[in-house]
């Protein structure tokens, strides 16, 4: 039965089910790229912004997209090639993807890759799957708009000074706190059950980007500034190879 | 389409000014961000309904939503987070959040792809539309390489799996840690004083105040209190310096 189900999970017409999805995705950074584009002259940006900003998403994005490309193998196997592109492209992450699938299945009375794994299962997890996803649009739907106005609103307003720091203090509050909460394993504790591993990924990745890039002030290296974000990341990440 | 959401053709757009340009931008976003989600919610029902009532494997409801409500109370918080909502959009500006909310992975892939952008770049006003024009190019270029690397790993299969050694597969893991420190000391480097604070504030809700208040609002409330800390301080800075300035000029 599960044969009959993974031959279903990877049919053609299944392809056909998912790819429009995938496709909004890139459809939708194009318009977003063509928007940001349209007013280029009048918001000041250069071509050397775009070239540096898109360097910096990509360079950002390389390891924990090789990441997610680990665990989605793990599903392909249990659900099929389609539904797993097209469930990891869009919304959530994919380890809420690999629970709700696991969900699915076990409340239509089987498990994920069980011999009994019939197509009903299957079709379970692609009801579930997608019904979360639908769940997790709806704030984004509605709020954007009101929040972004309002924001927009009280940058026009406020002194230049008040802004500059408002923006530095957002980004800095927000991956201050995910930075630490990674000491103890991001369980929203700090000093009790430290984790070495992360602990020494995060220091170094710190300051191996502050040496990088202080260097790069100083001595004026192009290159070396653009690419400090790519070294310290590997930097950290390999260290811990050497903490047991 | 596009002419009923701006209808200023493409011609006139360069003799827009810095003011209008941002209006009708922002309109735009907010136009197509909707749309795109709605068709992102649409298109999530078609392999559901085909299979389920056209191929006529449909599983009868209470699987569906007994698998629903077990997905709801693990990830239900996330589904009227509110808090994240507002700090994405604080941190990432309306386009880049609505490409997050489609394909996900806000906080590991989007959240820095944004940052790093931003990071990279003279972003001009705080909260201005070259800022979110520049993190929404970060999170383009960020979803292009995500979906693509996705396309690539169902196409190649299981095949690559054992390309990669172990080893490697465990360094993976510890990419993100790394590349949160990396961005907060590209901040950090802006402003030293405003890391102190984000560093102490950090500290304080994961330390004192991590069993008083719920997890899904310490994020938002380190970025507020952060936030307000740090324009009281620069204000209080400024007061200071004009202050000292004026007496200077008395004497």
């Amino acid at each position: 039965m599960l044969e009959e189900t993974m031959k279903i999970a990877n049919s053609l017409e299944m392809w056909l089910c998912c790819a429009p999805l995938v496709l909004l995705v890139f459809v939708q950074a194009w318009i977003f790229w063509r928007l940001g584009m349209k007013y280029k002259t009048e918001f000041r940006i250069s071509s050397a912004d775009v070239s540096s900003s898109m360097r910096a998403g990509i360079i950002s994005t390389l390891g924990p997209a090789l990441s997610i490309f680990v665990v989605g193998l793990g599903l392909i196997t249990s659900i099929g090639g389609p539904l797993t592109l097209s469930r990891l492209s869009v919304v959530g992450n994919s380890m809420y993807e690999s629970f709700s699938a696991q969900f699915a299945a076990q409340a239509a009375g089987t498990a994920l890759g069980a011999p009994d794994f019939s197509p009903q299962a299957f079709t379970a997890c692609i009801f579930a799957m997608n019904l979360g996803g639908i769940a997790m649009l709806v704030l984004p739907l509605i709020f954007i708009r009101p929040v972004s106005m309002a924001t927009t609103k009280a940058a026009q307003r406020g002194n230049s000074l008040v802004l500059r720091v408002l923006g530095i203090s957002a980004a800095l509050g927000s991956f201050g706190y995910t930075s630490l909460n990674y000491f103890g394993g991001s369980k929203n504790t700090l000093f009790t059950e430290l984790q070495p591993k992360y602990i020494v990924s995060v220091l170094l990745g710190a300051t191996s980007m502050a040496c990088f890039t202080i260097l790069a002030k100083k001595k004026n290296i192009k290159w070396l500034r653009e690419w400090a974000l790519a070294f310290a990341i590997l930097i950290g990440a390999i260290a811990t190879v050497f903490v047991g | 389409m596009e002419n009923n959401v701006n209808p200023a053709p493409e011609a006139t757009n360069a003799a827009l000014g810095y003011e209008e340009a941002s209006k009708a931008y922002y309109k735009s976003v907010h136009f197509w961000g909707q749309i795109t989600l709605l068709l992102g919610m649409a298109f999530s029902t078609i392999a559901a309904i085909y299979f389920g009532f056209i191929k006529g494997y449909f599983p009868g409801w209470t699987p569906i939503l007994t698998a629903f409500m077990a997905i709801f109370g693990v990830m239900g918080h996330v589904f009227f987070d509110l808090p994240s909502l507002i700090t994405d959009v604080l941190l990432m500006g309306p386009a880049a959040k609505y490409m997050a909310s489609l394909t996900g992975n806000v906080s590991n892939m989007r959240l820095p792809s944004a940052l790093g952008a931003k990071a990279a770049v003279d972003c001009g006003p705080a909260g201005g539309p070259k800022e979110h024009v520049i993190a929404s190019i970060g999170v383009i270029a960020s979803t292009i390489v995500n979906t693509g690397f996705l396309v690539i790993m169902v196409i190649a299969g299981t095949y690559l799996i054992r390309l990669l050694p172990e080893s490697i597969q465990g360094i993976l893991t510890y990419i993100l840690p790394a590349l949160f420190g990396a961005i907060f000391v590209q901040f950090a480097l802006m402003n030293w004083k405003c890391a102190v604070t984000a560093l102490v504030v950090s500290v304080l809700m994961l330390t004192v105040l991590s069993s008083v208040i719920p997890s899904s609002y310490q994020a938002f409330l380190v970025v507020v209190s952060s936030i307000l800390i740090n324009v009281f301080l620069a204000l209080a800075a400024e007061k200071k310096k004009k202050a000292a300035e004026d007496g200077g000029e008395q004497k």
